[in-house]
This record gives structure tokens, sequence and C-alpha cells, in this order.
């Protein structure tokens, strides 16, 4: 029986180090029934998307239509599981999948997929700002929150889930969509990885794969060194220095959020309801699906540092040392 | 009859204005029985502390051949038998540290007149400690803001000067008695119509309106600057002067402030301050309270409603003022 699972991301949801661990361990994947195929110029396929979505080189492939159509002649008739791992599947601007489209080009498979990992939107959102940072100058932090929370949209990624579950079942049976929280699993045995390895079967488990040689993906700095470095970069990126100058400073670290707390209520009070419909939709596809809970509220918030509490004395030190750097 | 009125300040409570209004209308204020005299090097008469506060900054030349105490005789051979009165303006004669006038020689060398009365401006610690602060600022390095407060919440002296006005009178009582010291409420006074220079030209029964003096050149106005802007420049500078593009950057980032006036204090340290001072204050009204009716003078220490606290800045002007640091390289 040959079955396909379209791991679709969502971003910010460990997907770089899923991909790299699957590259890494195809071999042994392949051992026990799970193909994970090289496509493309990434470790992710993330060049299949580029059928709907333009990507930038080495992302892009030039004929992905065929490349799907690929998957399914070669893989369709064997006994098998395919598993392709591209969060751009889960985009939804500039442009997005046709997912009626996708599922016809895949009706070579036995069974159809689609995995889907999803974080609270809180800790989403702070993540995607960080990511762009990283890119680009995302602009101050507030705007950027504002017009995320209007249009629940952030970087042309879905901030309401339950829109997203929405474009996927315009091709896909909701019995074939299998929800992952991401919250949750990171605090499982093996983690995200181990997580994503149940959700499609594998015999193996984290602990079986060996590392990715590519290390640790995308550690982010602390969310409010992002938040000064980009404030004093404008209009220009934050350059990793300014970033780590900024970080360097502050009090606690580890633990900081770019929120402030009214800003945190706002989004528990927009999202929450959205989150508890959403999961009350998939009862009957997938009794017990839970969303994880939003940032700070697994957590006592005293234990975050949040936007406002940044003090006279941090933002002195920084400037003398900005300062002390220019000289 | 000739009287002498002798304005001591305090620092900080316009004197510099009160001075250069008197010095450059002295001619209209002469015809009406009032002398200011011209004792060189500038419109003030610091010049006259030289017996007990060495002031190096002024040239030798101004004082003749008869020395600081020929000055003082001069005084009396050309006022004393003159009908009007004489009014002298130095603030350096309220100082403590690291001199002080001797209050007692002070009156005798006036004893050639009918009358002498102090005049002392108080104002409100808070605010004249601040105003302190940033005065030494302008010209220099002083002790961080916390400091500075600390320093003078312990010793009740901000850069060798009285924040304890009783401190003041008392040293002027050495030589004048409580009837003849005025004390005046800096910050009642300066919202009487005309300000502080129409309360002097009323105590001098002067009868021109002091809208009628024609404006000063702006250049020798000593304006104080936003105290905010100072606090961040010079933090960020200390211990070094924060020189004038740091404080321009951080003057142009105050536009993201919320509304208020801009104070130096959090709200814990302006306490403080009131803790501290309040009590001494009414001492000294219900002291003087003989002499002088005390509604002239209340000296509330209640911070007012419309300030905005040191630590109610907000990241949004530290981001301006670094970014502004990070552009200019």
């Amino acid at each position: 029986m040959a079955r396909i699972i379209l791991h679709i991301g969502t971003h910010k949801t460990a997907t770089t180090h899923i991909q790299d661990s699957l590259h890494a361990n195809r071999k042994r994947l392949k051992q026990h029934g799970v193909i994970f195929p090289h496509i493309g110029q990434t470790r992710g396929q993330h060049g299949l998307a580029s059928a709907w979505i333009k990507l930038p080189m080495p992302y892009s492939l030039t004929d992905a239509e065929r490349s799907w159509k690929r998957l399914a002649r070669v893989y369709g008739p064997g006994d098998h599981t395919v598993v392709v791992s591209s969060e751009e599947l889960s985009r939804l601007r500039p442009h997005r999948v046709n997912m009626a489209q996708l599922r016809d080009w895949l009706q070579g498979f036995d069974e159809i997929r689609i995995l889907c990992c999803l974080r609270n939107q809180a800790s989403f959102l702070q993540s995607v700002y960080q990511q762009v940072s990283d890119e680009r100058q995302p602009g101050h932090w507030v705007p950027y929150l504002q017009a995320a929370l209007r249009s629940r949209m952030v970087d042309g990624l879905a901030l309401n889930y339950a829109g997203l579950v929405s474009h996927i079942e315009t091709g896909f049976a909701p019995d074939e969509i299998t929800l992952l929280s991401y919250d949750h699993a990171i605090h499982s045995p093996g983690g995200i990885l181990g997580a994503v390895l149940a959700a499609i079967n594998c015999p193996l488990t984290a602990e079986d794969l060996s590392a990715s040689p590519h290390g640790t993906s995308n550690i982010s700095p602390p969310p409010l060194a992002s938040f000064a470095a980009n404030g004093i970069a404008l209009p220009a990126r934050a350059e990793a220095g300014l970033v780590h100058l900024a970080a360097r400073h502050l009090p606690r670290p580890n633990r900081t959020t770019l929120f402030s707390r009214p800003e945190l209520a706002q989004i528990r009070a927009l999202f929450d309801p959205l989150n508890r419909a959403l999961e009350n939709s998939r009862a009957s596809v997938q009794p017990g699906f839970r969303i994880g809970p939003m940032l700070g509220a697994e957590a006592p918030e005293h234990e975050l540092m949040f936007r406002g509490e940044l003090t006279e004395t941090y933002w002195i030190d920084l400037a003398r040392a900005l300062r002390s750097a220019q000289r | 009859m000739a009287h002498v009125i002798l304005h001591i300040g305090a620092h900080k409570t316009a004197t510099s204005f009160v001075q250069r209004q008197m010095f450059f209308n002295r001619a209209a204020l002469r015809r009406h029985g009032v002398y200011y005299p011209d004792l060189g090097p500038n419109p003030a008469h610091h010049i006259l502390a030289t017996p007990w506060i060495s002031l190096p900054e002024i040239d030798p030349e101004y004082y003749g051949p008869s020395g600081p105490d020929g000055l003082w005789e001069t005084l009396t051979q050309t006022y004393a038998h003159k009908p009007g009165t004489l009014f002298l303006s130095a603030e350096v004669f309220s100082r403590a540290r690291p001199q002080a006038v001797d209050f007692a020689d002070m009156r005798a060398r006036l004893a050639g007149f009918d009358s002498v009365k102090v005049l002392y401006v108080l104002r409100r610690q808070p605010e004249l400690l601040q105003s302190i602060w940033l005065q030494v600022l302008k010209s220099g390095t002083p002790p961080p803001f916390d400091r500075f407060l600390s320093h003078a919440l312990q010793t009740h002296l901000a850069s060798g000067l009285w924040l304890d006005h009783t401190r003041v009178y008392e040293a002027v009582g050495q030589g004048v008695p409580a009837e003849d010291i005025l004390l005046w409420d800096y910050d009642q006074i300066r919202h009487h119509p005309g300000g502080i220079l129409q309360a002097v030209l009323d105590l001098l029964q002067v009868p021109i309106s002091a809208r009628a003096f024609p404006p000063l050149p702006d250049t020798q106005a000593n304006h104080s600057p936003d105290p905010l802007a100072s606090y961040a420049a010079y933090a960020i500078s200390s211990p070094d002067h924060p020189g004038a593009a740091l404080m321009r950057r951080a003057h142009q980032a105050l536009i993201h402030l919320p509304q208020g006036r801009p104070t130096l204090y959090t709200r814990a340290e302006y306490l403080a301050v009131q803790e501290t001072f309040a009590p001494l204050n009414a001492a000294l009204l219900q002291r003087h309270s003989p002499y002088q009716p005390s509604n002239q003078y209340h000296l509330d220490l209640t911070p007012p409603g419309d300030l905005l606290w040191r630590d109610q800045i907000g990241n949004m002007f530290w981001l301006d003022l670094l970014n502004q640091m990070q552009k200019a390289g």
C-alpha cells in the first residue's frame, strides 16, 4: 500500500530541524519503508511548492508539476510511505497551493494525508517576526503586530488556523488531515521530531535517528533583543553584532517576549475562541486534538519578561555599549 | 530716608532675569528713587560678596584701589544719604560652601542706611535640586543624578547651595533681624501677573509695569535644558559631558514621550525629597509667621499632577535616541 504524507509546516514549528533529520537519515528510514525523497537543492522538498508559489533559488524547481506527478508515478504503485515536507505548502499569501489540483496529482497513492503542525499564535507571531528580522528590517513591532491581528495573517502565513484548515479542505477530506500541536509535541518524549515520526506511523523514534550534520537550525536570539536591535537599526536590517549587543544587556535573556501584557491578553481574547472552535470542528475526525496553550499560559507570567519591563538601566547600558562600539 | 534691599537669590529663581532687567532699566528706576548700581563685571552684584567668598572669575580691576571692602564703603558714600532705595542682587550671598557670607559683618557695612532688608526667594526643593543639577551639567559633569540626590537628602546641600532654606534664614539672621527678612515663594510669585519682576517693582514701589520694560537680548538668558533629554544624554556619556550632538538627539527623541511636564525624578525619588524637606519648610514658615503672613509663601511640595516621571520615559524614546546614534555612526 502506498501512502504519501505531506508535512506542510506550518512555519516556525521546527520544520528545518525535522527536514534536516529526515534527510540525514534517508537510508535508515527507507529500510523501514519511509521514503524522504531528495527533490531539488534543499533538504526539505520546498521546490514542490513552486508549482503555485514563486520561490527564489535554490528553493524553486523548473517544473514542479512534473516532480509531483513523478512522485505519484514512481512511488504510487509500491508499498511505501512517502514523506514530503515543506512549510511553504501552508503559505496563504501572496500565492497559495491549489489544494484540489494537488490532491488530483497524487491520485496514484492509496492514502494521502496532510500533516499540519500548529503553534500557539502568540509564539508563532513572535517567532515569525524574529525570522523576518533575520532576513530584512520588519519595522517596529507594534505596527507589525497590529497589522497581523487585523488581517489574522503574518507575512502571508495564517494566524487563524480554522481558515488554514478550510483552505486545505478545498482539496482534502477532513479525515485526510492530521493536526499536530507543536506546543504539546515539544514536551512529549522525542520532542517534535518524535511526534512527527509517530504521526507518519514510522517505527523509528527520534532517538533512533542520527543527528543532522547541519546542527541545530534557526536558533533565535531573545525576542526583546530583536525588538531593540530592529528599532535601533531602522531603516536598515539589524546586523548580528547589534542583536548580540542588545541581547547581552538583557537581565533575563532566556525568557523574554516581544509582547506587552495587554497585547498578550489581546491575542488570547482573539484567538482562544477561534482555536476552541477549530478543535470542536475537528472532534469527529481527530477527537482530543488541542492547540497548545498560548504563550505565557503554561508558565506563570512573572517568569516572562515583557516588553514593558525593559528598564532605563537596560537602555542606558545598551546605549553606552553602542557608543563604545562606535568609537 | 535711604534704604537697602539685598536680594540674595536663591539660585535658580530667575535671578539672572531680574538682574538683567534691573540693570538695563536702571536709568528708569533711578527716576523713581531706586538705585541699581553698575559694579561690574556683569549685571549682578556678586562682586559684593568678595570680602567673604573667593570669586576668582572677577577681575581685580573692578574692585578699585580699595579692594573688595572699598566697594561697600563706596556704596555707603554714594547712596546712604540719598532718599530712595538701593537694590542689590546677588544669589551668591545665599551660598553655603565652600565659603559663606558673614551677614553680621555685611549688615555692619550698611550701618549708614536707615533700613536694610534681605529678600530671599525660596524655590521648592524638588524643582530647586533638579535645576541645580541641570545647571551644573550645562557647564560641567555633575555626579549621576541618583548620587546627587542621595547626597542632597543626607546633607541638605546641592553643589554648595542650601536646600534647607532655614539654614539660609539663620545665616541671614546673624546680622539681619527676622522682621527685616522677606521670604517669597518662587512658585507662587512667578505665576502672578508680571511674574517675579513685577513683584520686585511692586516691592520697590516703582509705578512701572514689568511689561513696559523692553525685551532683553536673548544671548545672555539662562535657559534650562529639558530635564529628561539632559538626563538621558548624560547617562549615556558620563563621566564625559554629552556634548551638543548627543544632547540634540536626546531632545529630538522627546517627541515620543507621553503628555506631561518632564522631570528628572521617579515618583519615589520625588516623594523622598518631599518627605525630607516638607517638615523643614513647615517649621520655617511657623518660625517666620510673626513677621510675614504665611499665605505669602506656602512651599507646598505635593507633586504636581502633570509631571512626567523619569520611569515613564518608555521604550520608544530610547529606541529613537539609539536609532539616531546608530545612524550617526
